[in-house]
Formats: structure tokens, sequence, C-alpha cells
């Protein structure tokens, strides 16, 4: 009996105290917040860009969607106690990530009611962070897209969207702007009489023209240069746009110090750069042929001397919101594949789809909606391009009937 | 020393190396300990018989046990208080019960220990050879932990062409072999070579870190006496493991659940070549291993021989560390927090006293995918972690979690804190032993529930 006894005191010593964690005792110092915070720093700097280009109320609409977010999710939680919805930094990320996406003409509730959807259909009802399929600003843009019509600035041209002249910028109220006729580039046009700014198509919205039968059909692709500012305005942010989409410079900046930090991987977004660079130098748009009829041609980046056709990829990747879309919202974590061909397949599929119904869909979203589709396949990659395990044959050789390396 | 470039893998961390505190140091033996409680079972449940009683006195090197047909012998003399029950760690990385003999006042030998009269290896054919290792009652410090005879008679059942000696001790805070191969390097490379002829093999490596090959030039000459290539494999953290190290030096991936012997190459630690050159060459029986002693508490961190059965809190104290500190038992990153009364056995390959840590409590998993991204054997960490948590313990088996080498890179990479390590190894443990009921599973998932609420 003292011999049972002793040796269970022997084995209570051995065992560690409760409550300390078991091994590995090293632990790298980067936790969920920081990445979270990190992001959330990256993502102000689109934002930053925003500010500059349509005013003061960038601030307000990007302050009231992080706000609706936070406050949201925090009144979810004090209702439900669902432990993952306890962290409130990927609250403010969602804000801030659906202010990027938001049109700087919005009303001020709008960005409250995308916080709404984003958290409570976006995340909450999944179970909160780790465990949503749509990336939660996405579904609040989606949304927003549907069931509020934007503000009609420009009777004449309804899909007309503002940008701030040069010597309002920062300062100007982009609901004031008017139409020009004079558009020479964003700082060679002079501001229109008792305006803050222009009213102009933006640039994917001119870039449609060449496959949507509903437009003034060109000629050739360098017509549709005249129409388009240049391409240091696309680069620099200064030509209409969501608040986050404009700024093709700082975007990249700032998605490369997050591709840096391995918060992004490099494959997804340039699986999905690439891919919506080779869709759009291969897939067809309409030109007027010489006797006035619509004829459909292919490969348009050979249509004429190579530099126009490398001109028209370069406007299609740096205008719309497919940069922001590659860096800031497909490599979301919770809602892209785990596994690096995932990631690869899932870029490829963000990129085709978001050029594709770029050119032929009806509806103006396509890189965010591209990036919600292919979430939703994010589980299925994940089955699929499980690595092989290490030790284990590839699967053409276990159908051949199995290993032949193991001595017996 | 010749550098062919072996290659890489998928996966692993640049971890720092932790090491110059103890990494000159050279191996001392340790001061006089209150007690001895030598395990007799170092191999597993063996049907250990104590050969001596309570109050009888024995000598160092003295047959105390038998465990099998394994001569246990006594480290040091002293008077027998008891015969007990006390814990080791085991081959599989968790503790093992084992009886013991209790030695009061034990002394420690002068010098080494001889108990049989020395032989020519040379002129020794292998079955007498493989009879004379067997009564050494020597063991192999590696996993999984059985009688050297026990593995050498499976190796040559396997016809083993490649015969690696890991040198790599590529964890870090460990500085064991790494001191074994510079005071000793001659002689471990002759063990190797004992072992190259035994099992009839011709290719025979020596893999070292890159980073320290300069403290190894010494051993060419001894290298190319025994026919052993040495080999600067890459410093990349779990590089050191038996199983990616047959993997970066025969191209051959070892299946999971086997070991690297079931693909033709054998892999031996620096303390078994030691052990059997000793008990051939000079008659001398393995009373004891050499531990690294460290942490940021401790007085006098080093290299010590340290005998078998010693308690680790003991052993820690006599080194100058505080009370009541946390134990690691092997190196910090794929070692085993302890007890204090926990023994040191062949595994034991450093002690560390670490101060309490900061708990952190886990939370939720954000799909970061770091874990399936490091993870050298490519495993889908993350995939797998939901699998624990949801308790669909046969899905794991199939997405493979049994090649899982307890490395500890997944759970260093987390940044949700989780203890994912722990969490395969429960997996790998459940799915080995059918008995345990899965529904004992998800225990950890639920107390992570608690913690985070």
């Amino acid at each position: 009996m003292t011999q049972v006894t002793s040796a269970a005191r022997a084995a209570a010593q051995a065992l560690p105290r409760a409550g300390w964690p078991p091994a590995p005792l090293l632990r790298a110092p980067e936790t969920s917040g920081t990445i979270f915070r990190v992001t959330t720093l990256a993502a102000l700097a689109p934002l930053g860009a925003g500010l500059l280009f349509f005013g003061y109320r960038a601030a307000i609409l990007a302050l009231l969607s992080v706000v609706g977010c936070v406050g949201i999710e925090g009144l979810y939680f004090r209702i439900t106690r669902a432990p993952a919805l306890a962290d409130r930094r990927h609250a403010v990320l969602t804000g801030v990530l659906l202010a990027l996406t938001l049109p700087p003409h919005a009303a001020w509730y709008v960005p409250l009611v995308g916080a709404a959807f984003a958290i409570l259909i976006g995340k909450a009802i999944f179970g909160g962070v780790g465990h949503f399929l749509w990336q939660p600003a996405l579904v609040g843009r989606l949304a927003i897209a549907g069931l509020f019509a934007l503000p009609v600035l420009n009777p004449a041209q309804p899909s007309d969207w503002p940008l701030l002249a040069p010597p309002r910028i920062f300062t100007g109220d982009v609901t004031d702007c008017r139409p020009t006729t004079l558009y020479q580039g964003w700082d060679q046009t002079p501001l229109p009489a008792g305006g803050e700014g222009f009213l102009l198509p933006r640039p994917v919205q001119t870039l449609r023209g060449l496959t949507h039968g509903d437009w003034p059909v060109y000629g050739s692709v360098l017509e549709v240069f005249g129409d388009l500012p240049p391409i240091r305005d696309l680069l620099l942010g200064a030509t209409p746009g969501g608040l986050g989409e404009t700024s093709a410079l700082i975007i990249l900046l700032a998605g490369l110090y997050l591709v840096y930090r391995h918060y992004v991987p490099a494959v997804l977004v340039m699986a999905m750069v690439t891919a919506a660079a080779f869709t759009v130098a291969i897939a067809p748009i309409q030109l007027l042929g010489p006797t006035g009829t619509v004829r459909l041609e292919w490969l348009p980046i050979t249509l004429e001397p190579l530099e126009h056709g490398f001109a028209y990829v370069s406007y299609h990747l740096c205008s719309g919101e497919l940069l922001l879309a590659a860096f800031f919202l497909a490599p979301e974590m919770t809602s892209r594949p785990v596994t690096p061909r995932g990631q690869l397949v899932f870029g490829l599929g963000c990129g085709v789809l978001a050029m594709l119904l770029r050119l032929y869909g009806p509806f103006p979203l396509s890189g965010y909606l591209a990036v919600l589709v292919m979430n939703t396949f994010t589980p299925v990659l994940e089955r699929l391009t499980r690595p092989r395990v290490l030790g284990r044959p590839p699967l053409w050789q276990r159908m051949l009937g199995g290993p032949r390396y193991l001595r017996r | 020393m010749r550098i062919p470039h072996p290659g890489t893998f998928a996966g692993g961390l640049a971890l720092p190396e932790d090491k110059s505190a103890t990494r000159h140091s050279p191996v001392r033996p340790l001061g006089p300990l209150a007690q001895l409680r030598v395990p007799l079972e170092l191999c597993g449940p063996d049907r250990a018989e104590p050969t001596v009683a309570p109050g009888d006195r024995v000598e160092a090197g003295q047959v105390i046990a038998r465990a099998g047909e394994l001569p246990v012998r006594s480290p040091a003399t002293g008077i027998v208080r008891a015969l007990g029950r006390g814990l080791l760690v085991g081959g599989a990385g968790g503790l093992v019960e084992t009886p013991t003999v209790d030695l009061a006042e034990p002394m420690g030998p002068e010098g080494p220990v001889v108990v049989a009269k020395p032989c020519v290896w040379q002129d020794l054919e292998p079955e007498a050879l493989l009879e004379r290792i067997a009564a050494g009652g020597l063991v192999r410090f590696g996993r999984p932990v059985e009688p050297l005879h026990v593995w050498l008679a499976r190796a040559r059942r396997r016809r083993v062409d490649t015969l690696i000696l890991n040198g790599m001790e590529n964890q870090p805070a460990l500085t064991a072999s790494h001191r074994l191969l510079v005071e000793h390097g001659p002689a471990v490379l002759e063990g190797l070579g004992i072992l190259g002829q035994l099992l009839g093999t011709r290719r025979r490596l020596l893999a070292v870190d890159r980073r320290h090959i300069d403290d190894y030039r010494h051993l060419d000459a001894a290298a190319r006496a025994h026919r052993v290539q040495p080999l600067a494999v890459l410093d990349k953290y779990p590089a050191g493991h038996d199983i990616l190290l047959t993997r970066l030096l025969t191209r051959r991936e070892v299946p999971p659940g086997h070991e690297p012997l079931d693909v033709g190459a054998a892999c031996v630690s620096p303390e078994a070549c030691l052990a059997l050159h000793r008990w051939l060459t000079a008659g001398e029986s393995t009373l004891g291993r050499v531990v690294t002693l460290g942490g940021p508490s401790v007085h006098w961190p080093g290299n010590y021989l340290v005998p078998f059965g010693a308690q680790a809190g003991d052993v820690l104290a006599s080194v100058g560390a505080r009370e009541g500190e946390r134990l690691c038992h092997g190196s910090p990153m794929a070692g085993l927090v302890v007890g204090p009364a926990v023994l040191v056995g062949p595994m034991t390959s450093a002690l560390l006293a670490l101060a309490e840590p900061a708990v952190e409590p886990p939370t939720a998993c954000i799909r970061c995918a770091w874990c399936t991204d490091h993870c050298p054997v490519r495993l889908d960490v993350a995939n797998l972690n939901d699998l624990f948590e949801m308790g669909q313990l046969d899905r794991a088996g199939r997405y493979g979690v049994q090649a899982c080498l307890g490395c500890g890179v997944c759970s260093f990479v987390c940044p949700a804190r989780l203890p994912l390590t722990h969490r395969m190894a429960q997996m790998r443990r459940a799915l080995n032993a059918p008995t345990v009921p899965a529904a004992a599973l998800p225990a950890d998932a639920r107390a992570l529930d608690e913690v985070t609420r």
C-alpha cells in the first residue's frame, strides 16, 4: 500500500504543474493581433491617397465604416457571447477594407448599412474570425451595390464619378463636382466654374466600351486612349473610382509590404495579376470595321503595334478594382485556401473571372464579384490541392499499385 | 571537409541557435547527488527483475537487474534503499513508467568502469560481434529507444546500404552530441566503422551542421580511416531529424509510420557509436549520458556526464538552478515540459530550467496557413487542426497525420498560439493506439473555448 502511494506521489511529481503550455516553449513573436494591425496600417495607405483625391468625405465615410463595424460586432458579441468575435482588431480591419471599396460620393448611412451586412452576414453567422466563407468587406460592398442607387450627380451621364481638381485636393467636397468637356489629364484641366472638381467616366467604364455593345464602338484600340486619362494619373490615383481603388502605385507599395511580411501569399497575387493580364491580352474586343460593320477581334494585344497592345493591357491592370482586390481583398486569410497550389488556382480563377466579368458582364464590380465567387470554392480547392505528405507516393504511383521502395 | 551539397526540403525554419552558453564547455562529471533511482526498463516494458534487495550494497558497474536479456548495471556505488517506480521520457516522446532501484548516498565512479575484457572487433564474425554487443546492455540513444543489438538485427534484415551518423543536433540550446564529436570524434567514428562492418554498408556518412564544420576538421583523418564521408548539411531547423536527414542524403522518403531502416538507411547518434566503441575496445559499460544543462537561471551551464536515474530536479539544483522553475526535457522546440522527479534516461539530451512563461491564451485559428507552409513533411496542419476540433480521427489518418515528426514548427509560427504540435501528437497517438476513445480527443478544444470566453 505504501509503495502504491509513493509511486503515485512520484508520478505526480514527475508531471508538470497544470497550466503550463506544452512544448515548444519557443514562440514566434507575431500574433493574430499583429497581423490585423499591420494589415490595417497598410490598408490606410490607399485610404490616404483617397483622402487626397476625394477630400474630407473620404475620411468621414471611412470613420463611419470602421465605427459601424466595431459597434455592430460589439453589439453582436454582447448578445451572443460568440468567442471568436471578441477581437476588435479584425472588425477595424473589415471596416477599413470596406471603406476602400466605397464610392466617394455615397451618402453617410451607406457605410453603416455596409458594415452591418459585412459583420452580420459576412462574419457573425459563420462563427467569426477563421470561419467565414466570403470576405466580409466584399459582402458588405455587394449589399450596398444591391440596395442603393448612387446619387446621380450628372443627369446627362449618370455613370460619371467625381474627382477633385488639383487646387481643391483634400479640402474639396466631391458631391459638388461638374462635368467638363476640356479634360486633358488631371493637372492640365481648368477647374469648372463654381465646382470643386470634375465628373468623369471611370477609366474602367471607358475600357468596357471596347466590348459592350451599348457604347459607341471604337475603330481601333488607339482611339480608346484618347478618351482615357494618361497612365500617370492612373498610377497616382488621380482618376474617378472607389475611395481606395484608384492609386495603383500606393496599392502596389502597401501590398508588397504585406507580401514581404508573409501576410499575403506572393503566389496568389502574382497568379491573379498575371491571369488578368493574359485574359485581357487574349479576350476578343468589338471594333468598327471600314464598312461600318462591327467585327469581333481576338488577341487585342497584337492588333496594333505592340506598344499599344501593352498599353491596353496596362490600362486594364491599373484601372478599376483589380489591384485592390489582388493585394488586399483576395488574400484575406480566412477566405482563401491554405495550400500553396490552392492559392495558385484561386489567384488564377480570380484574375480570369475578374477580367471576363469586366469585359462581358453586366455588373460593374467585377473584381469583387470574382473574389466572392472564388471564395465559394475555397473549401473544395483546399481539398483538391492538399500537398503530398512526405513519404506518401504520388497519386499516379498509388494508382499503379503502391510504392516499391519499402524493404521487406 | 568536402562539401557536396545535399539539397534542401520544403518547409522548416531558420531558428536562432542559442548554443553559445554551452557550446565550448567540455564534458564534466556531475557533482554528488543525494540519491539515484536507477530505471530498470530503459527500452519500454520488459519484465525487469531486480537481482538486489533493499539494504544491499552495490558497486558501480554491478548488475542490479535483468530486463529481458539486457543486464542493468548500477551507475554508482551505494546502498539500495528501496525498490520503487519512476517516470522516464520514452522513445515515443511521452512519459513511461519503469521500476527503479533506489540508491542512497551514491558515489560516482572515479573513472571508466571496466566490466569485461576488451576485444579486437576486426577479428570477430558478425554473429559473434552481435552476441558481444547484446552482452553489453547497450541501448540505442534515439528513437525508438531499444537495445542496440535488437536494432542491429533488424537493420541486418533490411539490407541497409547507407549508414548515417547524425551529428546535426540542430535543436536550439543542445550541445551534448557536439561535445562528443569534438572531444571523442575518432572513437565515435570508429564506432561508426564497427556498425558499418557489421551491417556490410560501404556508404557511411557523417552529417554535421554546416555552421560548425570548423569544429570538426580534426576528424578528417579518422573519417578517411573508417571510410566515412563527412557532409555539411544545411542548418534549417528540423534538418537533423532522422527522417528528413534520410530524405536529404539518400533521396528516399520514409513512409508515414515507418522508420529510415524500412527504406534502407540507418541513422545512429554519436552517443550510441561512442558507447559501442567503448564497450568493444575497452570493455567499459555505459552508466550515464552527456546532458546539456542550461537555462537563464542556471549558474554553471554546461555539458555534464549524468548517471542514469538521477532526478531532473536534483540535477538542475546541483548546477545552481532556482527552485520551482519550469523544467524542459530535451530541446525547447521538440522537448517535453516535465516535473522535477523525472529520471535521466537515454533520451535525456538536455535539461533546461526556464522561467515561467507569460501565458498567452490561444485564440481562434485565422487560417494564416503558416503552419501548412512551414511543415517539413508538408502536412496540411490548418485543416488537421479543424479535424482535431471536430474529433474526426479517421479523416486525420487519411490526411497523413502519422507522418508528423513532432518538431514543433507549427506551434512555433502559429499567431493564434494554438498548441498545434501537441494536437497533432495526440491524434497520432490515438491512431497508433486504437484503444484510446476518440471522444476523449476534443477536450483540449473545449478547454480552448473556455479560455477565450
